[in-house]
């Protein structure tokens, strides 16, 4: 099945869960990517002419110096930013010229992020957290749910926690909170902004290594990161400078 | 060294300016809040706009001090100059009035004409000419508020016709628009009024007019006031001894005009919605202020972090807060003259004023100190936190205070049949609590200005209708405007109409009990058309009403105001002079706001020289259909007019509509005030939502990173707003009821009368309806927003 024809088949049936399986590979390509930020008191060129494959199950690294573009590239994949020319294609289908609100229902199916300040909503606790993408796309039933999100959390190690609130967690456990929202929708692709930026050695290491579980598992893991030391754990590295890819 | 200061000053002073123009959307909402606080206090100044107003027309209207009511009075030229010679008199005029009727399409409608001697020459209670010219004989003038107030309109230029005495249709020209503060009221209860010369009155009216001899005075104390009275008393005994009084004289000392009192209540009644309208917009300009200082907090780290010192910091933040209160309390002037000026407009033409556009400078002056002294007094406490806190725990400060949700909150809105993005607006309310509670502040005091209002137009409603159960007769026939007398002949006559049950025979005037205008009936020993209620002492007994005995039962209202019990002899100031009279009795009515006074009914006819006539006839009917008596009343008005009989004829349930419906124009008006409450506390509904998009503009970026549509975040931010809407409408509801049963209470203690306050529990459901209806309106504006960011920017929203 090709993957865009799986994609559209991902469609809610009655009871709003997703029938059918999801592409096995996600393949992200972007095609002459260039984006400007236009404010009132300047023009940025942030990414000039971006040519990019990561083919599906791949762990890649994006590293590059500050402004150099990097979370930019994930803007793009994620869809968070649109590109100004260029086309963004992930699993065979466009999505940079997608309305906004069918965005956001196609990047709570397909992608899973993980930022740098993991980002959890403080009035909701850790399964709440991590049931709230599949609350959003009407998956399963309630108690499916909860279940799904209660084995994410086991699987992060943090199963003793269900029905902490953020600000009880420490930011190792945050972390693993937002991991574990991630892959709520069984997304195909992972993606992380500086997912250990904010985290201790140890608790990076451990981090990095739930990631890479995931990407044994058959995800696609794209990650931007400072540590050349983490970078180098990833199978490839991209390496940008000033909008450009230089290296791949 | 000072120029390093200055420098600094003027760079701080700069960063205030540039962070309100950085912030421009929450800059625009924070000084359109100040402004509405501001602007509300325009409703303060309506009552001395409006008493500064009334002061110039009362002095270039010469009110009189002193009137006596006349009939079969024939003053002459010189009658008048003799009057006028009286020590302390300045000046004298001799109105007449005749109360007719005027055609208003095929019907004929209650009409009074007023004559002055000359237009040009007025000394008291002037009679302004607005438009055309002056009348001459057999020409009138219209009054300038008969077109809003009666079914009159003709104006300048078109006809009038006019019953004469003899009933007669007379047409006259209309010459031109005319007013009088004395004499234009007569619109609201009598009918149209015309002006013209005295000829013309007499050439229509002959004998059948009412003299009012009206008379300014050089002082106006109570001693001079009284000695005017007896003076020119004494002197129309001689010049006119076949006149007879219709009323005690009237005093008013010079600073009264007619409608004062109403008026004063009126303005009471608007300054405790003002000041509810105030303490809202303080509220809302305390909760903006305090959130934006509080969002301050990481900037007033970085400065100390660079060195600045609390001297600094309080200048830049206080000038920030200050720039916001100048720039609020400028905008909310514009609109408080504005909002003042508008109600005057719709005041001036019910007390008969004319109103030009008036600013009120020391009003200005205060509005605008106040708007900025409340904007700075309101960020204080949060500057001085954000000073109290270390550098770093300030520059650590989050924004948006992520304290969660508590566990009784959780527990709340954890239910499974909520969706998970209502859980996240309900326990949103509560992550700033300080804001949530300001903003129920704010709308429970708007849905409890709502039901303060709503309850005391109820309680004064049910009071009238009390009122009018004691007048237990169905229609009323008294000579045309009430001033006449009626003989027995007229009550035969209106027995002999089919449908009539009882005739009773009555009379009324106004006598003064201790320096109190009070009415006063005289009625028949066994009267049956009036429910008079004895709470102490006893009833009028057969030898007090045959012998004219000067006896009184009084409201128990008097009783408490005066101190006067059952037995006591008091002196009460008739028609007829000063007279003693023996108080048998007490009643607990509450007519005319408890100011009543019942005589025997041969008592009252000797002290207003009525012989055996009557003031009017109380009628019974076998049927009280409304249908059913709006047929007896026009037969009984037919039937009479055939004797050549000229009588008003007022069915009670219309009378009674009228009261109410007066009563409630003004409560409308009134209650027009209280949707400006909620609308200011919806603007703080608005404003809280607002500042929370703003504050978790991230969060909303984050949302559309794990999948959430433009409808999740609606329901997150719709169901935030509508839970402070409802928490704010469930305070409300006690609070209206305390508020509403206090305010009751003290205007009905300040009244000395006893009422029953009513709680209209239907209002409760009317509000919820209102201030949800209005708050889904509201939060739309901040939704939209919310709604309308892109996910890329949101995530970047510092």
């Amino acid at each position: 099945m090709e993957a865009t024809e799986a994609m559209d088949a991902g469609t809610d049936d009655e009871n709003g869960a997703q029938a059918g399986q999801r592409a096995p590979s996600m393949r992200i390509e972007l095609r002459d990517v260039e984006k400007v930020y236009n404010t009132k008191m300047l023009k940025f060129h942030a990414l000039k002419g971006i040519d990019l494959v990561v083919e599906g199950g791949e762990i890649a690294a994006i590293v590059g110096p500050s402004g150099s573009g990097k979370s930019t590239i994930l803007n793009m994949i994620t869809g968070i930013d649109r590109p100004t020319s260029g086309e963004v294609v992930i699993g065979g289908r466009r999505i940079d010229n997608l309305k906004e609100d069918e965005l956001a229902r196609w990047r709570g199916r397909n992608i899973g992020i993980v930022f740098q300040f993991f980002q959890l909503f403080p009035t909701l606790t850790a399964i709440e957290n991590a049931m709230l993408p599949m609350d959003l796309v009407h998956r399963g039933s309630l108690d499916e749910r909860r279940q799904k999100a209660r084995e994410s959390l086991e699987l992060v190690g943090l199963g003793s926690k269900l029905e902490s609130l953020p600000r009880a967690l420490s930011g190792g456990e945050q972390q693993r909170v937002a991991i574990a929202r991630a892959i709520a929708n069984d997304p195909p692709i992972i993606i992380g902004d500086e997912p250990t930026g904010n985290l201790d050695s140890v608790t990076a290491e451990r981090m990095f290594g739930l990631l890479c579980s995931l990407n044994e598992a058959g995800k696609t893991v794209l990650f931007v990161t400072h540590d050349r030391e983490l970078a180098r754990k990833a199978s490839r590295i991209i390496i940008i400078r000033d909008g450009r890819i230089v290296e791949c | 060294m000072l120029r390093g200061v200055r420098t600094v000053v003027s760079t701080l002073t700069k960063k205030a300016w540039n962070d309100l123009s950085r912030r421009k959307a929450r800059t625009v909402f924070t000084v359109l809040t100040v402004a509405l606080a501001v602007g509300s206090l325009g409703l303060l100044l309506v009552s001395p706009m409006m008493d500064r107003a009334m002061a110039r027309e009362v002095q270039d209207g010469r009110l009189h001090n002193v009137r006596f009511m006349l009939a079969n009075a024939s003053l002459d030229d010189g009658d008048v100059e003799a009057l006028g010679a009286i020590g302390n008199v300045k000046g004298v005029e001799a109105h007449l009035m005749f109360l007719t009727k005027v055609d208003v399409g095929q019907r004929k409608c209650g009409a009074v004409m007023i004559g002055v001697d000359s237009f040009a020459d007025q000394r008291v209670d002037k009679i302004s000419v607005l438009t055309g010219k002056a009348p001459a004989l057999l020409e009138v003038l219209g009054d300038s508020s008969n077109a809003a107030n009666t079914a009159f309109s003709a104006r300048d230029g078109g006809k009038a016709t006019l019953l004469d005495a003899a009933g007669r249709n007379v047409t006259l020209n209309i010459t031109g628009t005319g007013r009088s503060i004395q004499f234009s009221g007569y619109t609201q209860y009598i009918g149209a009024v015309f002006f013209a010369t005295s000829e013309t009155v007499r050439a229509l009216a002959g004998s059948a007019t009412t003299t009012f001899l009206d008379m300014d005075l050089e002082g106006d104390s109570e001693g001079d006031l009284g000695r005017a009275v007896a003076d020119v008393g004494a002197a129309l005994a001689r010049l006119e001894p076949g006149a007879v009084q219709r009323a005690t004289p009237e005093t008013s000392p010079d600073e009264e005009w007619p409608g004062k009192e109403g008026f004063e209540s009126m303005m009471a009644g608007f300054s405790i919605i003002t000041y509810l309208a105030l303490l809202t917009g303080v509220v809302l300009i305390s909760n903006t202020m305090n959130t934006t200082m509080l969002e301050q907090t990481r900037e007033i780290g970085c400065l100390k972090a660079v060195g600045a010192t609390r001297g600094q910091l309080a200048r830049v933040y206080i000038t920030m807060a200050a720039m916001i209160g100048a720039l609020g309390s400028a905008a909310g002037i514009a609109l408080g003259i504005m909002i003042s000026n508008w109600m005057c407009q719709s005041l001036a033409p019910i007390f008969s004023i004319s109103w030009a556009p008036d600013v009120h400078i020391p009003g200005i002056l205060l509005s605008f100190a106040a708007g900025v002294g409340i904007s700075v007094a309101a960020a204080a406490p949060a500057l001085a936190r954000g000073m109290r806190l270390g550098t770093r725990e300030a520059l650590d400060e989050a924004q948006s205070g992520y304290r969660g949700a508590g566990r009784l909150m959780r527990a709340l809105t954890g239910s499974k049949g909520i969706p998970r993005t209502v859980q996240m607006g309900l326990r949103n309310a509560g992550r700033n609590t300080g804001r949530s509670a300001a903003t129920v502040l704010q709308l429970a005091l708007g849905v409890a200005t709502l039901l303060t209002i709503a309850s005391i137009g109820s309680s004064v409603q049910a009071s009238i209708s009390s009122a009018f159960d004691d007048l237990d007769h169905d229609i009323e026939v008294t000579s045309q405007g009430g001033l006449g007398t009626l003989d027995r002949s007229v009550g035969d006559g209106i027995l002999s109409v089919p449908g009539v049950e009882l005739v009773e025979p009555y009379s009324v005037s106004n006598f003064k009990l201790k320096g109190e205008k009070v009415g006063a009936y005289g009625l028949t020993r066994d009267t049956r058309a009036f429910v008079v209620g004895i709470a102490e002492g006893r009833w009028f007994s057969d030898a007090e009403c045959d012998g004219a005995r000067q006896v009184a039962v009084i409201s128990t209202t008097l009783s408490r105001l005066k101190a006067i019990t059952v037995g006591s002899d008091v002196a009460i100031e008739t028609p007829a002079g000063a007279r003693q009279f023996r108080v048998v009795g007490l009643t607990d009515t509450i007519i005319q706001m408890g100011r009543i006074v019942y005589v025997p009914m041969p008592t009252m006819q000797f002290l207003l020289g009525m012989g055996t006539n009557v003031s009017g006839y109380a009628v019974k009917l076998s049927s009280h259909d409304h249908g059913a008596i709006d047929a007896v009343a026009a037969n009984i008005g037919r039937s009479l007019e055939k004797e050549g009989c000229l009588t008003e004829v007022t069915a009670m349930y219309i009378l009674e509509r009228q009261n109410v419906s007066g009563f409630m124009d003004v409560m409308n008006m009134i209650q027009g005030l209280g949707y400006m409450i909620v609308l200011i506390s919806m603007v703080g509904l608005a404003n809280n939502l607002t500042m929370n998009v703003l504050e978790r503009t991230r969060e909303i970026g984050i949302m559309r990173c794990v999948g959430a549509g433009a409808g999740s975040i609606r329901a997150v931010f719709s169901s935030e707003g509508l839970i402070l809407v409802v928490a704010g409408w469930a305070i409300g509801i006690p609070l209206g009821f305390v508020m509403g049963g206090s305010l009751f209470f003290w205007f009905t203690a300040a009244l000395a009368v006893s009422m029953p306050f009513v709680f209209p529990a239907a209002y409760v459901a009317v509000a919820l309806v209102a201030v949800v209806c209005v708050g889904i309106v509201v939060i739309q504006v901040p939704i939209t927003r919310a709604v309308g960011i892109p996910p890329g920017d949101a995530l970047r929203y510092q």
